[in-house]
């Protein structure tokens, strides 16, 4: 539904041609793969998220414009992440942050990696936000549109999980 | 905008967010210059942004390429003799297309009537031509090749047909040949009945009913007709009657006379027949098996 709300309010006369569309493939595979994975946990899933993504865009090249299929690709892995966690129904609350935070290993001390392993304890909703924040740079409005939620939702989620990670990695840093 | 203890931490969130303006970001950034307490929140805020891993790339990239449809354009590899020969092509076909366009359905029907004029002549007496009833039959039959001729589903047109038009130019000549012999006869024929009908009967036709218009249950062979007992047998004089033609008359009644007996031959053994049909090992009989 989200799909037809974006892309409702424009006419529909676009056709996406094959170098476009190859194009998008050179240009977009690899942050949208980065995103699968990160989001889905698992590198062959990503894979999997990444061609249906890309040959949904195929099929639907005729609807598509080419400065929407950014978007497009991206709001398709985020459904099927969505839809992954609601299947496994596995939610890793913020307040069992600190029991975890316990049992971290302490010669993660690569910064990039103690993100990583925080990024994994975020419930599903913010970690998807915060990595297309971080990862593509969109702006509230944007993921908004991405995710079906509204700009000051995104903007709580964002602000919620950005403390969990900063309160994460205080913690950390003071155990260590 | 007003920046103090209570928003700072929002502020910091939205600057890491990269959704403040520039003026809002320098104003935040000379805050907190002011006052370096909230330094470590700014840089604690900033370290969980993360940082993309460009060397996570897609490795199937190469599956997810599109070939464009190919187009070979019609000026490389063999233009000229291509060129030529399309040229070539395209004007036979338009040639031969233009040319039997010419030769449509109504010249067909001209070519017809044309025929149809020559072969009158010889069809038949002056007078079927001449009488009334004959000149009615040549009217209808001009009339009837002026009309439309209607066009059957799924037929092609003649002009894409050159042998179907072929056949039908000499269909319509012959068949306008027989008519018109046909219409000679029928204008012969109609002429001896208006006179006969037009004569008054004779008192001893009206008493009898003539023998050879009786139907008769009987297998006798009927007699022998000859042309000399035309007076016995009471034929009338109007009726065209000669030799050879009543041979054949006699010979068919002859044949049919001798193919019903042999068919009541064979109904007469039908009648005494009794019909088994074995399926597996029940019979179905039919007719009376003691006979």
């Amino acid at each position: 539904m989200q799909l037809c709300n974006i892309f409702a309010a424009e006419p529909i006369y676009f056709k996406m041609t094959t170098p476009e569309y190859n194009l998008c493939v050179k240009e977009l595979a690899d942050g949208l793969y980065r995103f699968a994975w990160k989001s889905l946990g698992d590198g062959e899933e990503a894979k999997d998220a990444v061609q249906q993504a890309f040959l949904t865009l195929w099929e639907k090249r005729k609807e598509v414009p080419p400065d929407k299929a950014k978007a497009f690709l991206f709001t398709i892995a985020y459904r099927r992440s969505m839809d992954r966690h609601r299947r496994r129904g596995a939610v890793i609350l913020p307040g069992s942050l600190n029991e975890a935070l316990t049992t971290e290993k302490k010669q993660a001390h690569d910064l990039k990696q103690i993100l990583q392993n925080a990024l994994e304890r975020l419930d599903q909703q913010s970690r998807t936000l915060i990595l297309l924040k971080d990862y593509e740079g969109y702006r509230y409005e944007e993921i908004a549109q991405l995710t079906g939620l509204n700009a000051t939702q995104v903007k709580v989620y964002l602000h919620r999980a950005r403390k969990i990670l900063k309160t994460y990695l205080v913690s950390l840093e003071y155990l260590i | 905008m007003e920046i103090n203890k209570e928003n700072i931490e929002a502020l910091i969130l939205l600057f890491v967010d990269g959704e403040m303006p520039e003026k809002e970001g320098r104003t935040l950034m000379d805050f907190i210059r002011r006052h370096p307490e909230y330094d470590s929140l700014l840089k604690s805020y900033a370290t969980t942004k993360l940082v993309p891993e460009d060397e996570l790339v897609f490795p199937d990239k190469a599956l997810l390429i599109r070939e464009e449809n190919k187009i070979i354009p019609f000026h490389k590899k063999g233009g000229f003799i291509a060129r030529i020969a399309a040229i070539l092509v395209l004007g036979i076909v338009g040639i031969a297309f233009l040319w039997k366009q010419d030769e449509g359905p109504e010249q067909l029907q001209q070519v017809a009537i044309r025929q149809a004029r020559q072969v009158q002549p010889e069809a038949g007496p002056k007078q079927a031509s001449k009488s009334p009833a004959g000149k009615r039959a040549v009217q209808n039959q001009v009339a009837a090749a002026f009309l439309p001729v209607p066009k059957p589903k799924n037929m092609h047109t003649v002009a894409r047909l050159p042998k179907q038009a072929q056949t039908i130019k000499q269909e319509a000549a012959y068949g306008a040949q027989a008519e018109q012999k046909e219409i000679a006869e029928q204008a012969i024929l109609q002429q001896t009945l208006v006179q006969e009908q037009n004569r008054e009967p004779s008192a001893e036709s009206k008493a009898e009913q003539p023998e050879w218009l009786s139907w008769s249950d009987s297998l006798e062979p009927a007699p022998i007709a000859k042309v000399a007992d035309k007076e016995s047998l009471r034929i009338p004089d109007w009726v065209p009657l000669d030799q050879d033609r009543l041979q054949g008359v006699n010979d068919l009644v002859a044949q049919i006379q001798a193919t019903r007996e042999k068919v009541e031959e064979r109904v007469g053994i039908l009648k005494h027949s009794t019909l088994v049909l074995q399926v597996w090992n029940k019979e179905i009989v039919f007719g009376n098996r003691n006979e």
